[in-house]
């Protein structure tokens, strides 16, 4: 393989002013590779490990071991001068030098926001998650996300549910990927049409001070960050910084003053960030140049209005004045079963009936075990 | 001389007539004892001996040979003394050997001739009894317990003098009380009326109650858990005649048995700390002892802290929930106790203690499914109830209006309780929940809408086939409650309520969303 010493280069660090001078002074990765081990020793730029580091791996076994693994993961890569290379990232001065990739990479072409939140959510945070991302896929807006527990399991899912395209960045090698619950979701992601990215050779571990640096390539890999809910120190702020310095736009879910999970969006909203208050505006903001986008926003507006909200308006199946009364006491924060009770006085046993009938017809869900929350009603209206 | 008394040793829940054979003869001065006996049988030689000459008996230089039949079975405890002691003054011919005749004894001796109170006297109580024997000395700290049965005379004696005076028939009088009338009502602690808020977990307590289902409480720390299951016993019906001789027998085998205390009318309410071992829980330990599933029989097991509970522990309480029993086999002996009690098991519902409330929890999905996943499935299979207490809002507390009381809850059990005894009648069950998988459609026929409402709930979040199961028995039961002859659909929906724990737990993620692909 020609690019097998890229590839070797990349897999022993992730430093990028490392690489920069090995290059300068080698001119090649392949000479970075045939370079003496004495002479690694010798280079001022280097710090005692890394050259030891890299004395050791300059070895062909190291190379056919790299090669190996390639073939076993099914990965590929792509160094940065070679031109599928995600151009968002070229402009950058911490542009990794090579990706290891499974599935597809983003294209250049379609925009693509990156969805990001806290790994423990709050169901406003899913519900919302889900709101957007639904809508957002279905326009072709790629969604990328860091295939983590919380918001940006969900975001994958979702997009894949809206059978829209969907990358997610890993912070470790690829192969292990991390967590192990969205496994499913990874593969799921490959096969339908997606792909995973990450800077880290294959099967490198997932160590914690990946994880801030891979959300670098989050932002830059995409035309706008959607922070859905963070708490105030967080990763997903981290995030917003690189975006920031990235020149990306930054869109905040609003949430309540008395949420922890949402301290996070409300601060950016005061420093300034965009509250995104609803789909359309948000996919129109980021269709911005994109013609294609626009056209086919204008097109969907006119063909059909998407609205939505909590209520009974325009339902074909009425609810009864019992289910009325249960309803209007939920929302978007969970309820437990007692507090229903207390607020609207029926007994345990019927109210069990009551909150039967609405989950079935759809209007609630009972995301955990006694506890309720309403559903928001998409409504689809034809023109 | 060859003289005999009888005394018993506790085998299990039963005791076995051991005969204490004395003989007095020539050869070396001092008493031998053999017939397997455990150290402290073994020391009774010395408490004899003492308890005797302070009786004001003279023993004379001869050799004393006790043997305690049937030799082959091992004996323990301390009950012997007595019977040993006055088969050696029989021996000796300080009392009539004709004087035996009939009676059997049980009892501790200090080495002041005083009798003291040993364990599992009702279940020798019981023995003699079937045996034929006339009379009975017991302890007189244990003669409350004893006299709870009826035709056998109850001796209570305090000390040997005294063992000797019934025993020659000079004291009858004082000693042969008449059985006590039983305590019917005794007060228990703490009423559901005290309970604010928590009406999900208070009907999941009635329902528990009504049909013996066990029953999970989740929720976080302060929600009300252990009140709430200390309050159980309290809404069960009384108990019969039959469940407090049980309960009283385990508990005098135990040696757990107040003083002067007669037959337990309370239903007991077990309470072990979670770093309870499986010996502790199931019984065991040398002589075979019951363990706290045995202590509950008839009561409430409340195993607070569930998932910190050793997994050993927890795994071993499967079969006593199915069979309502346990069979405890050591190499010396295997015995079998009464196990029928109602499971009550609290947890949090995440290592922290706050989930869902994401204002306070920071714990992980994966954190989360790690500390449920801390009971076992098969375990989870046992417990139909299972609900969700929230933390009480203080506007609850500063209610004036007082929650129903365990009186009024408890009548309604008690109602139930009487419709299933009468649907149950000679078929081995006592409660909806104890009925199987098999006879299921024949005990719970469901009507067409009922079927409706379950294939319903069954497509759209894959439940299992046992918790098809769990979900009819608690509707059955739910029925009862409500007096109604059939299931119907408001039955089913009602106990849909409590059996949320087979969600394959994604906390957020609508399982029927996502299932297209696993």
């Amino acid at each position: 393989m020609s690019d097998c010493y890229q590839m070797w280069l990349c897999a022993q660090t992730q430093n990028i002013s490392v690489i920069r001078e090995l290059l300068a002074y080698f001119g090649s990765a392949q000479e970075v590779f045939r370079c003496r081990k004495e002479e690694f020793l010798e280079l001022p730029f280097l710090q005692e490990n890394q050259k030891r580091k890299l004395a050791e791996a300059a070895s062909e076994k190291v190379l056919e071991k790299l090669e190996r693994d390639r073939n076993r993961f099914q990965v590929s890569f792509v160094w940065k001068e070679d031109p599928e290379f995600p151009g968002r990232l070229l402009s950058f001065s911490d542009c990794p030098y090579g990706l290891f990739y499974q599935g597809r990479l983003p294209e250049a072409s379609a925009p693509a926001l990156a969805v990001v939140g806290a790994r423990a959510n709050t169901f406003y945070g899913a519900e919302m998650t889900r709101r957007f991302v639904r809508e957002l896929a279905s326009y072709g807006i790629g969604i990328i996300s860091g295939l983590a527990m919380g918001i940006d399991g969900i975001a994958h899912r979702e997009a894949l549910e809206a059978e829209g395209k969907t990358f997610g960045i890993l912070g470790s090698g690829i192969g292990t990927p991390y967590p192990k619950e969205n496994w499913n979701l990874y593969y799921r992601m490959l096969e339908e049409g997606g792909g995973v990215l990450s800077e880290y050779a294959m099967g490198a571990p997932p160590l914690k001070q990946h994880f801030p640096y891979r959300n670098r390539l989050i932002s830059g890999l995409s035309d706008g960050v959607l922070v859905v809910e963070a708490k105030e120190r967080s990763g997903t702020m981290l995030t917003v910084d690189h975006a920031l310095q990235q020149g990306k736009d930054v869109y905040v879910i609003p949430g309540r003053l008395s949420d922890v999970c949402s301290l996070g969006c409300n601060r950016l909203i005061q420093q300034g960030a965009k509250p995104a208050l609803s789909p359309e505006e948000l996919a129109q903001e980021l269709a911005g140049e994109n013609k294609a986008l626009y056209e086919m926003l204008k097109k969907e507006k006119t063909a059909s209005v998407r609205k939505g909200g909590f209520g009974e308006k325009n339902s074909k199946n009425p609810l009864a004045s019992d289910e009325k009364i249960v309803y209007a006491c939920l929302r978007l924060d969970l309820k437990h079963f007692d507090a229903i009770v207390d607020e609207t006085g029926y007994r345990p046993s019927e109210l069990a009936g009551i909150l039967l009938s609405l989950e079935t017809g759809g209007w609630i869900c009972q995301p955990v075990p006694n506890y309720y929350a309403a559903v928001y009603q998409e409504e689809k209206g034809s023109v | 001389m060859l003289c005999n008394t009888y005394s018993f040793s506790l085998h299990g829940m039963d005791a076995l007539l051991v005969q204490v054979e004395i003989d007095v003869g020539s050869g070396l001065p001092g008493i031998e004892m053999v017939g397997s006996l455990s150290k402290e049988v073994r020391e009774a030689r010395e408490r004899v001996r003492v308890a005797v000459r302070n009786s004001g008996f003279v023993l004379p230089a001869r050799k004393v040979t006790v043997n305690l039949s049937p030799a082959d079975v091992r004996k323990a405890g301390t009950a012997y003394d007595l019977a040993i002691a006055l088969g050696i003054l029989g021996g000796l011919a300080y009392l009539p050997i004709v004087s035996f005749h009939e009676v059997c004894m049980v009892g501790e001796l200090g080495l002041d001739g005083s009798v003291r109170p040993v364990a599992g006297v009702l279940s020798c109580t019981f023995a003699a009894r079937e045996r034929g024997f006339r009379r009975i000395l017991v302890p007189e700290a244990n003669a409350q317990e004893a006299r709870v049965l009826e035709g056998i005379e109850v001796c209570a004696v305090k000390s040997l003098t005294q063992a000797i005076d019934v025993v020659l028939e000079r004291e009858k009088e004082s000693s042969l009380l008449p059985a006590p009338t039983p305590q019917k009502s005794e007060k228990l602690s703490g009423d559901f009326s005290e309970i604010y808020g928590q009406h999900l977990a208070k009907r999941a307590a009635e329902i528990a109650a009504a049909g013996q289902h066990n029953l999970l409480l989740l929720g976080p720390p302060g929600a009300g858990k252990t009140m709430l299951a200390q309050r159980i016993p309290g809404i069960l019906p009384k108990m019969t005649r039959e469940e407090a001789l049980e309960v009283s027998r385990i508990y005098s085998v135990a040696g757990l048995l107040p003083e002067g205390s007669g037959l337990l009318f309370r239903r007991p309410f077990r309470a072990p700390h979670h770093s309870c071992t499986v010996q502790a829980l199931t019984g065991g330990g040398r002589d075979a002892r019951p363990g706290e599933i045995s202590l509950a029989t008839h009561g409430v097991l409340f195993l607070d802290e569930f998932p910190e509970f050793r997994r050993a522990a927890l795994e071993s309480l499967r079969q006593p929930l199915e069979e309502r029993r346990i069979f405890i086999s050591r190499v010396s002996k295997s015995v079998q106790y009464p196990a029928s009690f109602l499971l009550v098991a609290a947890m949090n519902p995440c290592p922290c203690g706050y989930f869902p409330d994401r204002n306070r929890c920071r714990c992980t999905d994966d954190q989360i499914r790690r500390y449920r996943g801390k009971i076992s499935h098969p375990l989870m299979d046992r417990i139909d109830l299972c609900v969700e207490m929230p933390e009480v809002p203080f506007s609850e507390m500063r209610k004036k209006k007082a929650p129903e009381s365990s009186e009024d809850i408890r009548a309604r059990v008690e109602k139930a309780a009487a419709i299933q005894e009468k649907r149950y009648e000679k078929t081995g069950f006592c409660f909806n929940s104890q009925v199987g998988a098999m006879e299921h459609d024949s005990f719970f026929p469901l009507s067409q809408a009922c079927q409706n409402v379950l294939r319903e709930r069954f497509q759209k979040n894959q439940f299992s086939v046992r918790s098809y199961h769990r979900i009819i028995r608690v509707a059955r039961t739910i029925a009862d409650l409500d007096g109604a002859a059939q299931i119907e659909a408001a039955h089913i929906t009602e106990a849909l309520c409590y059996n949320r724990w087979d969600f394959v737990y994604q906390m957020w993620e609508d399982s029927r969303l996502y299932r297209r692909r696993v």
